[in-house]
């Protein structure tokens, strides 16, 4: 084999490794494709063209899916989604400031023993323990409510792991500084501590609201009143209704374009956060 | 821990609930549907693992070497899928695999994907992959990093051929965060649900899966539904504790991969 055969080999290989790797990228976005363009055909259109772009678009399905009685219960369960997911970010923010800030900062007894506890118990799922929770919140009235959605959870240990770690590097003069300047605990947590922070807890704020908005599990146990119900709730059942099975597929298609939008403004604005954030255990959603 | 209490009773919320002992257990084990669920979690849990994990590896090497091109487009384009929620993610799969979804017609078939529960296992490993993928991609891409740029320069002065640079080089320094993604992906799968019961139809928690494509998390949810807590809370202490040993054995494996 002489040199210009083996440079050509070597080129023939690394247009095939190149060819692969945007075919895998191209198959990863194709089904964002199939939604944005379904989204825009007509009922007949996507039986005959299902994946490629309409031929002639539509605005038909947003209107099916945004007006009239279907209307009314997406657009009332979209708002119940932002009513539940604001709340829900910023309480998380808030405990996990205060945790991780606690953790970092002060001495007490049984400090590394409760820190080990608390990671431990992020082996243990959320939905394990359903019943125990369905019972629980049942007993005191919380079922087919906002607060069952916006209270529970909110004391996340992977966003005190990470408050508590970025929080240690805070130097203690800085701290200290604020107390001999007459800053009590509170000021110095809520004046110095947290804009210091303004990184992690945005970043705990970026992945908290993602996941809250995705969350379907707990809704669909917890919340069985459309009223108080989120989106991620409702679109399935879009598909369904008391006549029977009758899925508009097309519909449905327009409904996720709707609630894909939002991650995806998240996405191409904070990309490198969701990113990084796998890294370090990530919230799985 | 009220939950492991709440297994041993017959319990419907409001009466009484009834000492039963091991009988939720035994109910469970004796069930074909609980059965089912088993296997069908371990079919979710171990089908996706191997092409996910390896393909992620494969994907993250190529993109860190001098080969690829267009390297800093590769990690949004295949992360994106991870962005979109898995009911969205759920109800797009649905219509693809329909009967005149476009993944029949682009490969020329005439799968029942979503009306046939074996095809629909398949089904919903795709989507498992599709939406995994990216996740272990950027994990393994942020190991790679960290591998010291000197050491492999090296290993290639010493004259080792990038083969031997991978196995002897890289893939001990990824150990841990192989085992990482395989511990990650482990307590996921036990616990998914909203996957392969959205991809069917049906809404809420009413309906979902066929119990021979059902994971074992249905056998959580539906009993909670039904009522019957002592079941149901029976069935989740099973799930914990199948987490826990494979966690168990899983950060074994772990914290020797690092010493």
């Amino acid at each position: 084999m002489n040199a210009r055969e083996l440079r050509l080999g070597w080129m023939t290989a690394r247009g095939g490794i190149n060819a692969l790797l945007l075919a895998v990228a191209g198959l990863a976005i194709y089904p964002y494709l199939v939604m944005l363009f379904g989204g825009f055909k007509s009922s007949a259109e996507l039986t005959t063209n299902p994946g490629g772009p309409p031929s002639q678009p539509t605005l038909a399905n947003f209107s099916a899916l945004l007006t009239g009685l279907t209307g009314e219960v997406m657009w009332r369960s979209l708002l119940n989604s932002l009513v539940v997911t604001i709340p829900f970010t910023a309480l998380t923010v808030l405990l996990c400031a205060m945790a991780g800030y606690a953790f970092a900062k002060y001495r007490f007894t049984g400090r590394s023993l409760i820190f080990a506890l608390l990671i431990a118990s992020m082996l243990v799922p959320i939905e394990v323990n359903i019943p125990a929770l369905y019972l629980l919140f049942s007993n005191v009235g919380w079922l087919d409510s906002y607060q069952v959605q916006i209270f529970p959870g909110t004391a996340s240990v992977l966003g005190m792991f990470l408050a508590r770690q970025y929080m240690r590097s805070i130097p203690d003069e800085v701290l200290d500084a604020a107390r001999v300047d007459g800053a009590g605990h509170w000021t110095t947590f809520f004046r110095i501590a947290m804009p210091m922070s303004a990184p992690i807890l945005g970043a705990i704020a970026v992945l908290t609201f993602v996941y809250k908005w995705s969350d379907y599990l707990w809704p669909a146990v917890m919340v069985s009143n459309p009223h108080f119900q989120p989106i991620m709730v409702t679109l399935p059942a879009l598909s369904t209704n008391a006549s029977g099975f009758i899925v508009r597929y097309e519909i449905l298609l327009a409904g996720c374009l709707v609630v894909a939008l939002p991650l995806l403004v998240l996405f191409a604005r904070f990309q490198k956060t969701l990113t990084s954030a796998t890294t370090v255990g990530a919230l799985r959603g | 821990m009220y939950s492991v209490v709440l297994s041993f009773f017959r319990y419907n919320g409001y009466t009484t609930p009834h000492w039963v002992g091991l009988n939720n257990y035994s109910s469970l084990l004796h069930s074909p549907d609980f059965h089912d669920a088993v296997i069908n979690t371990i079919f979710y849990w171990l089908v996706p693992l191997p092409p996910m994990l390896a393909g992620a590896f494969l994907l993250a090497l190529a993109v860190r070497s001098r080969i690829s091109l267009l390297s800093p487009v590769y990690k949004p384009l295949i992360f994106v899928p991870q962005v979109m929620a898995p009911v969205a993610a759920a109800l797009v799969w649905r219509v693809m695999l329909s009967n005149s979804g476009v993944l029949n017609a682009a490969l020329g078939l005439h799968v029942s994907w979503l009306s046939d529960p074996a095809a629909l296992k398949w089904g919903v490993v795709m989507l498992l992959v599709w939406r995994g993928l990216g996740w272990y991609f950027v994990v393994f891409l942020a190991g790679l990093a960290a591998v010291p740029e000197d050491l492999l320069d090296a290993a290639s002065v010493d004259g080792a051929g990038a083969t031997r640079r991978l196995r002897h080089v890289i893939l001990p320094l990824m150990r841990p965060t192989i085992l990482f993604a395989v511990v990650i992906d482990t307590i996921a799968s036990l616990q998914l649900f909203t996957e392969p019961n959205l991809l069917v139809g049906g809404a809420g928690t009413t309906a979902g899966a066929p119990p021979s494509a059902a994971p074992v998390m249905n056998q959580v949810i539906s009993n909670v539904i039904g009522g019957q807590f002592g079941l149901a809370a029976a069935a989740g202490w099973i799930v914990f504790v199948a987490i826990g040993c494979f966690s168990l054995v899983q950060f074994r494996l772990f914290r020797e991969a690092t010493q």
